[in-house]
């Protein structure tokens, strides 16, 4: 179709975030940015949660094409979405900015794209949600001090805290803050701009840095065929929306986990900081998850390879 | 034909009774789960999942066994003062709506239960366990439902006929 | 179709199917599927498994079986007969004594059950023959079981705070504390009502006429033991850190086995009897969810649920008013549908406007629930009513029993008014138990 010719298309995205969340923000972010590219021939209807599809039905939702787009992490696909796992490793990148370095020259964004392919999903971009790690009612300076203790996690975090010889407890989200005022679990692994948000300053005296994942990803994603209906000049227009709102996030990112670390401040949570030992003892502690997962498929593979590459090129040990 | 209808009632009302006994199953897993994690502190890998399997299968194995004896809840301000024939209507009219969702329910969920299947499609927690047992359970409802809305609207519809083998059940029923 | 003919053509035909008496279920599910098939297309009608595999899933969910499994033991357990029997030794020769006493053994079984038939059968089975033997008023001996009946969704566990809690993302847990107070509220204004009633015409509730000797009424006193223990056992495992408010519902089941154990009536048949109404009426309770959360998906994607949200917000009016409102049409919707379609129809529409407008979620929460209660004692669909019904001698019509509960529906209001304007009531115990 021509350029100022063509007919508009009005794309329907599911957000697991609420509007006020920074991913809410991030997400009309990106619903703007593809507006403004296309000159509003491209209309992205942004749905917040609940309202079309719950997050655990979301993937299948995308790839029928019940919905058109979602934003929202992966992690609860990662039953048959393998790969999602690989941007989950804990300790892997140490900030946004190797993130970026990971998707952008070290191919993992093709590599996610090809895993997503398989389901009839385009993976647009990544999203940079903040630092994401233990958020505890009792010190953790080593590994050992993890022992045994109850965490709630699910997914590849209740993974983690398993090969962390932690307790994972899998319990609702939304009764997460009680059980841990109560005493029911000891910590959890959360992102920590929520001990501001969800007031787990209340709850937890110490958050442990660096955080298990720095920061955590999630996507930007949209059905196969609802993608390749668009002109090709507007599908490079979403692409770039995509990466602008991941660019986006990978500056503001930094400053969101700052603002949780001055709360943490405010309210008497202690920051622990891990040494360097300590770190690369946890590190250790999750290797079999790393290795278990490169052999996993193909793409795992790659993914699980460059990034213990880059990071040995970063004087990081790794095997 | 009463015979046929007859074989669905109580094939939907044997299925609802055997199957309620997984309530007492589900309050014996979470019950394991809390007196290990409190008492032990071994937290179980499998409860939680195994929890909502149950569950799946308690919510939707007892819609056919609900529908036996009318038991979903309605507004009845008018209906309760319904003739049994306008009440034979409704019960017809009823069947149409369940016949058409459940028609969603067969053919989309039906295909992503075969997706789940071919694929091997795996939850998320670490034991990653196959989806479709549990996916399966919305399909078999879907047919366990429509099974019984149309045995109530044949039911209606033979009554309405003035079928005499159905007329005297209608009339004790309203 | 333009979104506003589409939202009365679709609210008018939801009416219509309610109105001729199609199950509440069936209908939202059915009009939820032809409605997506027409604005969405085909590809839209994944959503009917999606929401129903989702809903059956729901972790947070899992509490509905085992909070009914519970009451229907309960019921069972013979543990009415024991109560009533303290309440008549102790409190017969108060002025109103045997309904204050039906009161607050309605509280004592809504503290152990999450929905409201356990107490209203129970006294209605119990307490009500005697009240009636004793020439209590009509009136006053049904309104007090019908109404005392309903504080089970307010006093915890409450199956329609959970319901309350899994859409509207509040916490389960905080609900459940936001409503001891507003209960205890109730029941004492009850309480009082009755007790000044009787102050004024003796005649409502003449006292008992048998006299039992100390040592008789110590002697029936075990009686309350047992239920006392079971309210401790669900409530303090929630809140000594045992466990979740989901998970307390499998350990309230099974203390209520042990009761029924106890109380020697743990037998098959009753056993089986109770897993079996369990299965009924979960499944009830699940396919209303399904319907209904199918039909809000629906009015979200066809926008109908902006146009709602951009309109009530566009009024020029006072956050106040429109909150008001909002418990007008619930009072009037609780006329005619049950409290689990209610809340599932309402919430996706009213809790984004109610935070919009600064309210407390939490807090509108609690609103709700009181709400609710006047909905299972409100004609002509009042759950409690038809439950009475069922089980009260023929010699009382369902005329009577809806004039009984006139005074009750007034004094429920009352205390809506009272939360409303005192949020504390409901908010100051989840603040001081879970906060700090
Ligand atoms: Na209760
Ligand atoms: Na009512």
């Amino acid at each position: 179709p021509r350029y100022g010719l063509a007919k508009t298309y009005k794309l329907k995205l599911q957000c697991v975030y609420p509007e006020k969340a920074y991913m809410g923000q991030t997400t009309k972010f990106f619903a703007k940015r593809v507006e403004e590219l296309t000159n509003g021939k491209v209309k992205i209807k942004v749905f917040w949660p609940g309202q079309l599809v719950r997050t655990k039905e979301a993937f299948d939702a995308l790839s029928k094409g019940m919905i058109d787009a979602y934003s929202g992490s992966m992690l609860y696909f990662a039953g048959y979405v393998p790969e999602v796992n690989c941007e989950w490793l804990p300790f892997g990148w140490a900030n946004p900015g190797e993130a970026r370095e990971m998707y952008e020259k070290r191919g993992w964004l093709d590599l996610m794209r090809a895993a997503t392919d398989r389901h009839g999903v385009r993976y647009i971009a990544p999203l940079c949600v903040t630092s994401m790690g233990l958020i505890t009612k009792f010190p953790v300076h080593c590994v050992a001090d993890l022992k045994g203790r109850k965490i709630r996690a699910v997914g590849m975090e209740a993974k983690i805290m398993d090969a962390l010889g932690a307790a994972p407890v899998a319990i609702a989200g939304a009764e997460q803050y009680m059980a841990l005022k109560r005493g029911t679990v000891e910590g959890t692994d959360y992102p920590f701009y929520t001990i501001g948000k969800y007031k787990f300053y209340e709850v937890c005296k110490y958050i442990v840095r660096p955080a298990l994942h720095t920061p955590g990803i999630i996507e930007i994603l949209m059905n196969k065929q609802a993608y390749g209906s668009l002109p090709g000049d507007y599908q490079a227009a979403v692409d770039r929306a995509g990466w602008e709102a991941f660019l986006r996030t990978v500056k503001l990112s930094p400053t969101w986990d700052e603002k949780a670390f001055k709360t943490c401040k405010e309210k008497n949570v202690t920051i622990i900081d891990l040494n360097e030992k300590a770190v690369a003892n946890f590190r250790k502690a999750t290797l079999p998850l790393w290795n278990k997962l490169e052999k996993r498929n193909p793409i795992t593979g790659k993914l699980v390879t460059r990034l213990k590459a880059y990071l040995k090129e970063k004087g990081v040990q790794i095997d | 034909m009463k015979k046929i209808l007859d074989f669905i009632d109580g094939m939907n009302i044997w299925i609802g009774q055997v199957f309620s006994f997984l309530i007492l199953i589900l309050m014996f897993v979470i019950m394991y789960e809390v007196i290990g994690r409190y008492f032990f502190n071994a937290p179980t890998r499998w409860s939680n999942e195994i929890s909502q399997y149950l569950l799946a299968c308690v919510a939707m194995l007892g819609a056919g066994y609900c529908l036996v004896h009318d038991d979903h809840v309605r507004v009845d301000i008018l209906h309760r003062n319904f003739g049994p024939q306008t009440r034979a209507l409704v019960d017809i009219l009823t069947f149409l709506l369940v016949l058409i969702f459940v028609t969603a329910i067969l053919w989309k969920g039906g295909e992503l239960c075969w997706d789940a299947l071919i694929h091997n499609k795996k939850s998320m927690t670490i034991l990653e366990l196959p989806l479709f047992p549990s996916m399966v359970m919305v399909p078999i409802a879907g047919c366990l439902l429509g099974l019984q809305g149309l045995a109530r609207a044949l039911r209606a519809f033979f009554f309405l006929t003035g079928d005499p083998e159905f007329i005297g059940e209608k009339e004790i029923e309203a | 179709m333009e979104v506003s003919t589409l939202t009365i053509t679709v609210f008018g035909l939801l009416v219509l199917l309610l109105c001729i008496g199609v199950p509440i279920s069936f209908a939202l599910c059915g009009i939820a599927t032809v409605g997506i098939f027409f604005i969405w297309g085909p590809k839209g009608l994944y959503l009917m498994f999606n929401t129903a595999y989702g809903e059956a899933t729901n972790f947070l969910l899992l509490a509905i079986p085992l909070f009914v499994f519970m009451a229907n033991m309960l019921k069972f357990s013979g543990m009415g007969d024991q109560l009533y029997e303290v309440v008549y030794r102790w409190m017969g020769r108060v002025p109103g004594g045997l309904a204050i006493g039906t009161v607050v053994i309605c509280a004592l079984f809504a503290a152990m059950a999450g929905i409201s038939s356990v107490a209203t059968i129970s006294m209605g089975l119990i307490a009500l023959p005697s009240m009636m033997k004793r020439n209590y008023e009509k009136n006053l001996a049904i309104g007090s079981i019908a109404a005392g009946g309903a504080l089970g969704i307010l006093i915890p566990p409450s199956i329609i705070m959970i319901l309350y809690g899994a859409v509207a993302e509040v916490s389960i847990g905080k609900l459940f504390i936001g409503g001891i107070i507003p209960g205890i509220v109730l029941c004492l204004i009850f309480i009082v009502y009755i007790f000044f009633r009787v102050l004024i015409n003796r005649d409502v509730a003449p006292p008992v006429q048998d006299r039992y000797s100390f040592r008789q009424k110590l002697r029936v006193l075990g009686g309350v033991i047992l239920p006392i223990l079971l309210v401790f056992l669900v409530l303090g495992v929630i809140y000594g850190g045992v466990c979740t408010p989901t998970e307390a519902s499998a350990v309230g089941a099974f203390g209520a086995i042990i009761c029924a154990l106890v109380y020697r009536k743990l037998t098959w048949s009753n056993l089986k009897t109770a897993l079996w109404d369990t299965m009924k009426l979960n499944a009830m309770v699940f396919w209303i969810i399904i319907g209904a959360l199918s039909f809000s998906h629906f009015l979200a994607y066809a926008e109908i649920q902006d146009l709602i949200h951009e309109t009530i917000l566009a009024l020029e009016v006072s956050p106040w008013l429109i909150l008001i409102s909002m418990q007008f049409v619930f009072f009037i919707l609780g006329m005619f549908l049950d409290p689990a379609g209610i809340i599932m129809l309402t919430t996706p529409i009213f809790v984004p406007i109610v935070t919009s407008l600064g309210f407390d979620p939490l807090w509108f929460g609690i609103l709700f629930v009181i709400n609710m209660e006047m909905a299972y004692i409100t004609p002509p669909f009042g759950f409690n009513l038809f439950i009475l019904k069922g089980v009260v001698p023929p010699s009382i019509s369902m005329t009577d029993i809806y004039r009984s509960i006139i005074p009750f529906v007034l004094l429920q209001a009352f205390c809506l008014i009272l939360v409303m304007v005192f949020p504390e009531l409901a908010l100051w115990l989840p603040e001081k138990m879970i906060t700090r």
